[in-house]
Parts: C-alpha cells; sequence; structure tokens
C-alpha cells in the first residue's frame, strides 16, 4: 500500500515528530509509514488522514497487484 | 511510568538472582564460562536501562512509550525467540546427554540464551520493519 503521508505533512508543515505526537505514535511509526514499510491499522489511517484533512483513500492508496505480497 | 519501572525492576532481579546463582560462596576461581556469563548479563542489563531511558525520554517528549508497530515487533520478536529457545533447549538437552556438563551450566546456557535470542530477534525485526 502506497501513501502521500511524506508529501502531505509537508504541506501543512508538519515534521514526522510533529505528526507522531498528534496521532501519538512513535516517530519511527512515522518513518516507516513513508517509507511503506509498514501498513497502519484502520484507526492510525483514519486519524492521520484526518489530521491531514484528506479522505483515507486519498492518503492510503490501495495497490491491488501486491495485495498478496 | 510503571511500563517504565517494571523492565528496570525486572532486570534488576535477574541480574541480583543470577550474580548469586554464578558466584557462589567460598568459590575464588572464577572460569571463564563465568566471565562470559557476567559479561553477557550485564550488557543485557545496560540494554535494558538503554531502552528505558528511551521510553523515559519520548515520554517527555509527549510520545507514546509504545505503539502498534512496536506492540507488533515485540510480539514478532517473541513468537521468534521462542521458537528459537526450543531448538536451543533441544541441542542443550542432547548435549547434556552426549557430553559431561554440569547441569549449572546447562541451565545457565539456556536461560541467558532466552534473553539473548530475544535480544538478537527484537534488533533484526526492528530493523527489517521499521
Amino acid at each position: 500500500m502506497k501513501n502521500r503521508i511524506k508529501e502531505l505533512r509537508a504541506r501543512y508543515d508538519l515534521t514526522q515528530d510533529d505528526l507522531a505526537k498528534i496521532v501519538k505514535v512513535r516517530r519511527e511509526t512515522i518513518g516507516a509509514l513513508e517509507r511503506g514499510k509498514y501498513n497502519p491499522s484502520l484507526i492510525l489511517a483514519f486519524t492521520i488522514s484526518k489530521v491531514l484533512k484528506h479522505n483515507i483513500h486519498d492518503v492510503f492508496i490501495f495497490e491491488e497487484d501486491n495485495y498478496n505480497d | 511510568m510503571k511500563k517504565v519501572f517494571l523492565p528496570v525492576f525486572v532486570l534488576t532481579w535477574v541480574v541480583v538472582l543470577s550474580g548469586f546463582w554464578i558466584i557462589q560462596p567460598g568459590d575464588t576461581n572464577s572460569s571463564t564460562l563465568e566471565l562470559i556469563f557476567i559479561g553477557v548479563i550485564l550488557l543485557l542489563f545496560i540494554l535494558g536501562i538503554y531502552f528505558s531511558y528511551g521510553r523515559i525520554k519520548r515520554k517527555k517528549e509527549g510520545l507514546p512509550e509504545e505503539d502498534e508497530l512496536s506492540r507488533i515487533i515485540e510480539g514478532k520478536a517473541a513468537a521468534t525467540s521462542y521458537y528459537l529457545s526450543i531448538i536451543l533447549w533441544l541441542a542443550l538437552i542432547f548435549i547434556q546427554n552426549h557430553l559431561s556438563i554440569e547441569l549449572k551450566w546447562v541451565f545457565s546456557i539456556g536461560m541467558i540464551g532466552m534473553a539473548l535470542l530475544f535480544v538478537i530477534s527484537w534488533v533484526i525485526i526492528n530493523i527489517r520493519e521499521s
């Protein structure tokens, strides 16, 4: 699953630290999400989308090709 | 804060009890194996202090001590080290049956090995997942 967290975070001038504090996760988790190494829980995905003022499907892009990877 | 002090509390007791167990009263000759064990226990203790310090620092910065990713990593590390520990204990039983090793050392290697396996699993999974 791809995501636009880095792009949207930069648009709102938020650092990884800021976003981590708002959504109550560790900074490393935001880094892992941005690098596409971790797929968040539904609650975290919704929270991040809400903070970044976008719909969940605009922030997290589902790639059907990689579904079984 | 309970989550911070609990690992330190447990680690302190592990070090103290391991010390009592390994260093027997009146036993003045420390073997190389004893010294290795003491070194490994101290290393694990220092790692425990380091991780607890990291948690305190995160709490002061207003970040959570743990989150969903760290819990997943801990869970995977626990599962991996559990499977590896079974192999370790089976290997130790096999070695004990074929070589004349004191039971004290078999237990020491087993217990310290389990702790080491967890730390190594955690480090590898943490690098891979985050």
